[in-house]
This record gives structure tokens, C-alpha cells and sequence, in this order.
């Protein structure tokens, strides 16, 4: 017979009221796009923390950092695409939000389809969509002033 | 025959007509039934645990815990009781005390693969999926056709995204074909694959042997609207979901972008206008039609 102790520990603190819904992929997604790389990243260190796996997921916070530094940087010097017009750089951060968002998904991918499939109501996103996009911007237009000489 | 040989025998009478009526879905009248029963015996831990979840099926869920509490204070190992106070904290998201209970449950009942598919199940709807695997595969190994770990493992193949060659739901449809959850598994591993037609038809279905659930009418209502004609435009976010979102989102936007730079601005200006409209369109128009369905 196998050994079921690890089945019998217990997965929730007791008084713990919270609930275990991450927040929807429309929050990710809008939140994304509309606030950026790092946007993408709060968003997904919320839903981290809220599934208990912040341990294993911060690194996804030091890349959303380190992407935005780099376009910033490559901004700040010409090295975007001049295709886009003279507003590139706000565009290409925001194809870089989606993209956040993409790799984001596929790390949050199971529970996501978790609740597509069990029918889990996702918390109301405002609470966390709205500052992480303020946050974002602001981290973009501050980054591109401090960079650009 | 005993005077007290009748009462009992009137008692069992009274627990079968319950349980009868709450098989029917029939809980005004089985409240009637275990009502009356009570006041001849109000002693009878059955007939309570009855009541406890007539209220429980029609929402009173603090009246249940209540009478649920008294029924364990007299027997604290009532067995049905103790999984309905589990199922009752679960309503009330009270994760923690739910669990306590199954666990206490597993302890006493470890080969029982009903307790384990009951705790995968709680983990389940609260994002452990790991857990929970272990769980149903434990259960299965006790009992390798039981219906709920099949059910519950199925669901996991599903959250994992192999809702193809689920070899769960292969077995849940060979082994129990007639049970609700065999089709509700169906309709949502139909759904995950895109083929929301034949997931309508096996929800119809059941919503003919079930005309009066709630839920079953609301599956059809959805299924009928992903399939809704004026939905054709919104096909790439129908099939592949939020991944064909981004992609339209991409595509889109480098359009419009591209062609403000580098077409005439008559041309530019048709191209935003179309986009606006499609995002409109796609924000505006599914909640309208849900609320006409």
C-alpha cells in the first residue's frame, strides 16, 4: 500500500477565507497591453500569490524588469523599428506587454484552463489591473526620460 | 407486533418516503415529510440528517450547518452528515474546514475511493490540481471503474489539455454511460475541442431527461450562442480562445499602425474605422445577444 501521508497534510490555513480563483485572462490580457511588460508581470505575481506559488514564480517579475530596461535602452537610441511612426516605442511596448503576457499564460496555463473548464468565477480584476497598468506606464515614461540622452 | 416495533417501522417508512421524494428533486415535500416525522420522533438522527439537506438543496445553508452540528453532537460518526457539514463549508468557502473534515473521513475510511474523489474534488475547484491528481489516482487504484475518480480524472486530463485522448473520459462513457457525469465530462471535453455542435447536442439531450435543471438550461443557452451566426466574425477567439485574441490584437493594431506610416490617408482612415468597429463589435455584441438568448 502506498505511503498517504503526504495525500493527509492539509492544503489550507485554517480562517483563510480567500478566494482560490486567479484573475482572468481578459485582465492579463487588457492589463498587458495597455500597461506593458511590467504590467504583465504584477498581474501574474497576483495570480502567483495567490496560488501559493510566488517561490517559484518571482523570476517572472526580474524578466518583465530586465525586458523593459532593454527596449528603454534600445528606445532611448533609435533601435526600434521606425515603421511604427514616431509613437513606436509606446507600441512596441505594448507587442512586448502582449508578448509578457503570452509566456505568462503558458506558465498560468493549467489553471486558466482550470477554471475555463470547472467554471470558477475570477475575481473582479479592477483592484489589480488598473494600478498595475498606472504602474507600467509609469515605469515606461519615467525609464524613457532617465535613458534618452 | 409491539407497540414499539411499529414505531420504528412507521420511522423507516417515513426515512424511505424521504429519501424518495429528495431522489425527485420534490424538497418542498420532503420537508413536509421529515417535518411531520420529527415531531413524532424527534430523536431520530436520520430524519434530521434529512432535514440537513433538504435545507442544503434549497440554499439554507446556515440551517443546515446548524442541524448538520446537532445530528454529529449525537453521533459524531454519522457518516452522511459529516460529508454533507464538508460540502456545506465548501458552499461557504470555508476551504480549510472542509478539508478537516474529509481528512478525518480518509483517516477512518482509506480504502473508501468515494472520500478520495470528494477531497480531489474540493482541491480541484480550489486550483491544486496536483494534489488532487494524486488523490483520484489513489481512488482509482482502490477502484479502477469508480465513477467519480473517473469523473475527476477526466476533468484533470482535460485542465491539462488532452481532452483527445482522454483515456479517463474513454472509460467514464465505456464504464457508466448513463450517469450525469459521464455527459457533463462529454459536453465540456466537446467544448475544449471546438466542437461546440455536437456539444449542444449531448446538452440538449440531457436537458430533455432534466427540463427543470437550472444549470442544464443555462449550458444549452451558452452552447446556442457560441453557435449564433452573427458570432461568424468572431471565429479565431470562438476556437482558439484568448490565444486567437492576441493574435487579431497583433495583426490589428500592426495594420493600423502600418498603414497610418506608409498608405494614403484615405485608405489609413477606412482601415481604422474597420478595426474600430471590429473592436466594438467584439466587445459590445456577445453580452447583447447572451441577454436576448
Amino acid at each position: 500500500m502506498p505511503d498517504l501521508q503526504p495525500l493527509l497534510t492539509p492544503a489550507f490555513v485554517p480562517g483563510r477565507r480567500l478566494n482560490p480563483a486567479i484573475y482572468s485572462v481578459r485582465v492579463g490580457f487588457m492589463g498587458s497591453f495597455l500597461g506593458g511588460p511590467i504590467a504583465a508581470v504584477i498581474i501574474a505575481l497576483c495570480n502567483s500569490w495567490r496560488l501559493g506559488r510566488l517561490r517559484r514564480d518571482w523570476p517572472l517579475g526580474l524578466a518583465g524588469v530586465a525586458l523593459t530596461f532593454a527596449l528603454a535602452a534600445a528606445a532611448a537610441h533609435g533601435g526600434l523599428p521606425s515603421v511604427f511612426g514616431a509613437e513606436g516605442a509606446y507600441f512596441t511596448f505594448e507587442l512586448a506587454g502582449l508578448a509578457c503576457f503570452i509566456g505568462v499564460y503558458r506558465v498560468h496555463r493549467v489553471y486558466y484552463r482550470g477554471m475555463s473548464v470547472l467554471g470558477i468565477k475570477a475575481p473582479n480584476g479592477w483592484a489589480v489591473g488598473l494600478p498595475a497598468v498606472i504602474l507600467g506606464q509609469g515605469a515606461i515614461a519615467g525609464l524613457l526620460g532617465l535613458l534618452t540622452p | 407486533m409491539s407497540q414499539d416495533e411499529v414505531r420504528i417501522s412507521d420511522l423507516s417508512l417515513l426515512v424511505c418516503q424521504a429519501h424518495a421524494l429528495i431522489e425527485r428533486r420534490r424538497f418542498a415535500q420532503a420537508r413536509s415529510v421529515v417535518s411531520g416525522g420529527l415531531r413524532d420522533y424527534p430523536e431520530s438522527t436520520e430524519l434530521q440528517y434529512l432535514a440537513a439537506y433538504v435545507d442544503y438543496s434549497q440554499g439554507r445553508h446556515q440551517d443546515a450547518i446548524e442541524t448538520a452540528r446537532q445530528v454529529l453532537a449525537r453521533d459524531p460518526q454519522h457518516y452522511g452528515t459529516r460529508i454533507l457539514l464538508a460540502e456545506l463549508h465548501e458552499a461557504r468557502r470555508e476551504y480549510a474546514e472542509a478539508e478537516r473534515l474529509w481528512l478525518d473521513l480518509l483517516q477512518e475510511y482509506p480504502a473508501s475511493p468515494d472520500c478520495y474523489a470528494a477531497y480531489a474534488d474540493l482541491l480541484l475547484r480550489t486550483l491544486h490540481l496536483e494534489k488532487a491528481e494524486q488523490l483520484v489516482l489513489e481512488g482509482l487504484r482502490l477502484d479502477p471503474s469508480h465513477e467519480n475518480c473517473l469523473y475527476e480524472a477526466a476533468l484533470i486530463e482535460m485542465i491539462r489539455g488532452n481532452s483527445r485522448n482522454n483515456e479517463y473520459l474513454q472509460r467514464l462513457v465505456r464504464e457508466h454511460p448513463e450517469r450525469l457525469n459521464t455527459l457533463i465530462a462529454l459536453i465540456v471535453a466537446l467544448e475544449e475541442r471546438g466542437d461546440t455542435r455536437s456539444a449542444l447536442r449531448v446538452a440538449q439531450q440531457l436537458l430533455r431527461t432534466r427540463p427543470n435543471s437550472e444549470p442544464c438550461v443555462n449550458l444549452v443557452r451558452q452552447l446556442r450562442l457560441r453557435r449564433h451566426w452573427s458570432l461568424l466574425p468572431l471565429y479565431p477567439m470562438q476556437r482558439w480562445g484568448w490565444g486567437g485574441a492576441a493574435a487579431v490584437t497583433v495583426a490589428g493594431l500592426t495594420l493600423v499602425r502600418v498603414a497610418e506610416h506608409s498608405l494614403s490617408a484615405r485608405l489609413a482612415t477606412g482601415i481604422v474605422l474597420v478595426w474600430l468597429a471590429y473592436v466594438i463589435y467584439s466587445w459590445v455584441w456577445p453580452p447583447l445577444l447572451k441577454k436576448r438568448i
